[in-house]
């Protein structure tokens, strides 16, 4: 690369004065930029150290913008043309001492290495797995690209999603009776839309925290929807620790034992002028169990604050509604939602915590 | 028969090889673009808008989730410390915010990357606050990534390739202060003292252990040792060594500019192509579903009136699709480049609303007007300025004459080159186009100086000469 380099960049280094034109004229006037070409470069040799640019010959006044400071300060100041040939517009690389010669040498050999092979790994990480990925996975993915040069933009492709996909989740808890008793299903992600809706700029803990780690965990189920692996267990303990956060704003959770949460998958309809039929029946794939532990409680500033907080029974429904919901089918369940929603004040999108009449307010403010 | 068949043949010449001269002709352009890519930084007004979008997009971000960053990011995060911790382990992300579990830590952390951006909005000692801006972006990121959508994808990568560019040399305070310093270089105390801390702050976390990979402390410290050289360099090898570093720092904003420029275009061309081998995409209704999602309509009336007609929402699908894998190819041509781009900026600002993605949408805003013709954001810089002039006169601040040159890393050539003779040659098809607009004749008048938009053309990027200048404002409004 640098043999050659010197040679060339010699006669390209006429070209501060054309690239002025080049910039401007580009293809549409090709003839002109020839001609100021064939003017400049003239001044500039027989010139070399009288800096041409400066104000002898304006053809060749390089554009202001990419000089550095130093350098226009000088020449504007000094308004005579200084003797100096070393600006970094108007520099021959032959000039130049060969230390200088070898750095900008390598630098644009390392420059154009690095950079295209940059470029080179975003193609083939974006890329469908394909001969070449497949061979160097682990050079395009673990070796480069992650973790900083992570990238997905796959945005509603192949194909968008077309399901409304809620995250629902109830509460097992001891009484003062001491009987363990369960609350109705609470529709978290209702609490999202909520957040989201008439709201020109929503929040990320609206539209990504719940969605996003449902996401998460969902991609580490396996066939019979058990979360694998450290990145399940990690995902089983983020989703429920929303779970609980959210939670903690309609209710006292403190007496909260256990939790259990659910997605509720609804695909929507086709248009009406799709002649596609789909089945628009909310399907629920309900998780296990999980033992609330003391870490996975809100602390710190997210500690829940109010006393003023319903009990957890408030969001108990019907006990035998409750129980029949958990052990018949898909139709049982929405009949449980049905009764939750007769139970309480508003629909769904509200949550089943309505139950008690004094919870509304709070649900306003969450 | 000889006399017949190749009458035409003995007449003429034999048609010219078109591979003739092909190696003369390769070697001049090489040569010619060696000269555009060492002696300057290409892009002046696109890195600098860029820079300027992606520093907004990031400190709105922040400003807005300002109540919810303990959810967020904080210590106390559903996505704990404990959790956090584990990721990173095994995936080696940076993030300053795993350093400590502390309350106060947390909020330091956050307000620098609220400064950080401020400071890069404003161009403030460009150069070092990009890498500031740049750890903060990581280190909220990283620190939750479940956090994130595509926009915040966009925002971490860009604000990398940022710490590549000399996106300061113009619209920034950085400039200004060129402008109004003149001659050589000052003292610059501003700066020594940022980079006394910082190496104090490497030094604290290298020897704490808490720097990372090795990748990560070969980047930072060299990347303190560059600006010290530099500052050296500047003041007391003015000449041969100064060009180099010169050059050098060219070479790598030229190179990031192509990195920026090659990952939009990744971008579009990755989200197009996937959309077509989908079949709702095929079929035409793919628009109809986001739209009424629940998590994507924060005005379902507003969805559901525009997914309510079945050609608008086939239009739509097919629309999106053909500019998506279309933009890479459109690149070729500044004219269909500039429609494609306006298209695809209004289709943002509609999922922005539409779609309750506001943060998405600017980061991609953000990232689409690397490709704004040069003479576009010329009128934009002067309508700014000349919109905001009476805050500028109630600041105190001098006249306008004196802000048009800030506007640029250097007044004077504007000067020389808006009054040098061959000037009319290069500009006069040019103005014509601007003259188009009906806005910039008044921009030279109102100055009292040689419209705007001529003289500095010349820097716009011939690598990237499709952003250059000779696009006509009008297509890219």
């Amino acid at each position: 690369m640098e043999p050659p380099e010197k040679p060339e960049d010699r006669s390209g280094e006429d070209d501060p004065g054309t690239g002025t034109g080049d910039g401007t004229a580009a293809a549409a006037l090709p003839a002109p930029r020839e001609a100021a070409g064939a003017a400049s470069p003239a001044h500039h040799d027989e010139g070399g150290a009288a800096a041409p640019p400066a104000a002898g010959d304006p053809a060749a006044d390089p554009p202001p913008a990419g000089r550095p400071p130093g350098e226009g300060g000088q020449r504007s100041d000094g308004g005579a043309p200084d003797a100096d040939p070393l600006t970094t517009e108007g520099f021959v690389f032959a000039r130049l001492r060969w230390p200088a010669r070898i750095v900008i040498a390598l630098t644009v050999g390392v420059a154009t290495v690095l950079g295209l092979w940059h470029i080179a790994m975003g193609f083939l990480y974006v890329a469908p797995a394909n001969t070449l990925s497949k061979e160097y996975g682990s050079v395009i993915r673990d070796g480069y690209s992650n973790p900083e040069f992570e990238q997905n933009w796959k945005l509603f492709a192949p194909n968008p999603l077309q399901s409304n996909i809620a995250v629902e989740a109830r509460a097992e808890f001891e009484d003062e009776n001491g009987a363990v008793r369960t609350t109705d299903w609470i529709d978290l992600t209702a609490m999202d839309i909520e957040g989201i809706r008439y709201n020109l700029l929503p929040s990320h803990t609206a539209h990504n925290t719940l969605r996003r780690a449902w996401d998460s965990y969902s991609n580490t189920l396996d066939d019979d929807g058990r979360p694998v692996g450290e990145r399940g267990e990690r995902a089983t303990v983020y989703v429920h620790r929303i779970a609980l956060l959210r939670l903690s704003t309609v209710m006292d959770t403190e007496p909260v034992q256990r939790l259990q949460v659910r997605s509720a998958v609804t695909p929507l309809a086709t248009p009406p002028w799709d002649d596609r039929v789909v089945n628009t029946e909310t399907v629920h794939a309900e998780q296990d169990w999980r033992t609330v532990l003391p870490s996975d409680r809100p602390r710190g500033v997210l500690a829940p604050s109010g006393d003023d907080l319903p009990p957890p029974e408030a969001a108990v429904a019907e006990e035998g509604a409750s129980e029949e919901g958990t052990e018949s089918g898909d139709g049982a369940r929405v009949t449980e939602e049905t009764d939750g929603g007769a139970g309480g004040d508003a629909p769904a999108a509200a949550g089943p915590t309505e139950a008690a009449g004094g919870v509304e307010a709070r649900e306003g403010e969450s | 028969m000889s006399a017949q068949q190749p009458s035409g043949r003995t007449a003429d010449r034999p048609p010219p090889s078109p591979f003739a001269g092909l190696g003369k002709k390769f070697d001049a352009s090489l040569a010619r673009g060696l000269g555009h890519l060492t002696r300057r930084a290409l892009g002046p007004h696109q890195t600098a808008v860029v820079r300027i979008g992606f520093a907004f997009t990031w400190l709105f971000y922040l400003i807005r989730e300002f109540p919810h960053r303990h959810e967020l990011y904080g210590p106390d995060s559903p996505w704990g410390f404990d959790l956090a911790e584990q990721m990173i382990s095994s995936s080696g992300a940076f993030t300053v915010l795993l350093w400590s579990d502390g309350r106060l830590w947390f909020e330091l952390v956050y307000l620098t990357a609220m400064l950080a951006s401020l400071g890069l909005l404003l161009g403030w000692h460009t150069r070092a606050v990009s890498v500031l801006f740049m750890l903060g972006v990581l280190s909220l990121q990283n620190r939750s990534i479940f956090m994130g959508d595509g926009g915040d994808n966009v925002v971490k990568l860009m604000a990398i390739y940022l710490v590549l560019l000399r996106c300061g040399q113009v619209w920034s305070l950085d400039a200004r202060r060129r402008a109004r310093r003149g001659a050589g270089p000052d003292t610059d105390r501003t700066g020594v003292v940022l980079w006394a801390a910082a190496g104090l702050a490497l030094a604290v976390t290298t020897g704490g252990g808490l720097l990372g990979g090795w990748v990560w402390q070969l980047c930072l410290w060299g990347l303190w040792f560059v600006f010290g050289a530099w500052w050296v360099v500047e003041r007391h090898w003015p000449r041969e060594p100064r060009l180099v570093c010169d050059v050098v720092a060219n070479l790598v904003h030229n190179m990031g500019l192509l990195i920026v420029m090659a990952q939009v275009c990744l971008i579009y061309a990755t989200a197009g192509w996937y959309k077509i081998q989908g079949t709702r995409w095929q079929d035409g209704t793919a628009v109809y579903y986001p739209m009424n999602l629940d998590y994507f309509t924060p005005f379902p009336e507003l969805s559901q009136a525009l997914t309510g007609n079945g050609a608008l929402v086939m239009i739509m699908t097919y629309g999106t699709v053909f500019i998506q894998v279309a933009f890479p190819f459109a690149l070729l041509n500044r004219k269909v480049k500039n429609v494609l781009l306006a298209v695809m900026i209004a289709e943002h600002v509609g999922i922005a609303v539409l779609m309750g993605l506001p943060f998405f949408s600017l980061a991609m805003i953000a990232m689409d007007i690397v490709f704004l013709p040069t003479a576009f954001l010329l009128w934009l810089g002067y309508r700014a300025r000349r919109a905001t002039a009476p805050l500028s006169r109630l600041t105190g601040r001098r006249p306008r004459a004196d802000d048009e040159s800030d506007g640029r890393s250097d007044g004077r050539s504007d000067d020389a080159a808006a009054g040098s003779p061959p000037e009319p040659l290069v500009a006069a098809p040019r103005a014509g186009t601007v003259t188009g607009t009906g806005d910039t004749p008044a921009a030279g008048g109102v100055a009292g100086r040689p419209p705007t938009v001529p003289a500095p053309a010349p820097e716009s990027a011939p690598g990237a000469d499709r952003a250059g200048a000779t696009d006509r404002p009008a297509a890219g409004a």
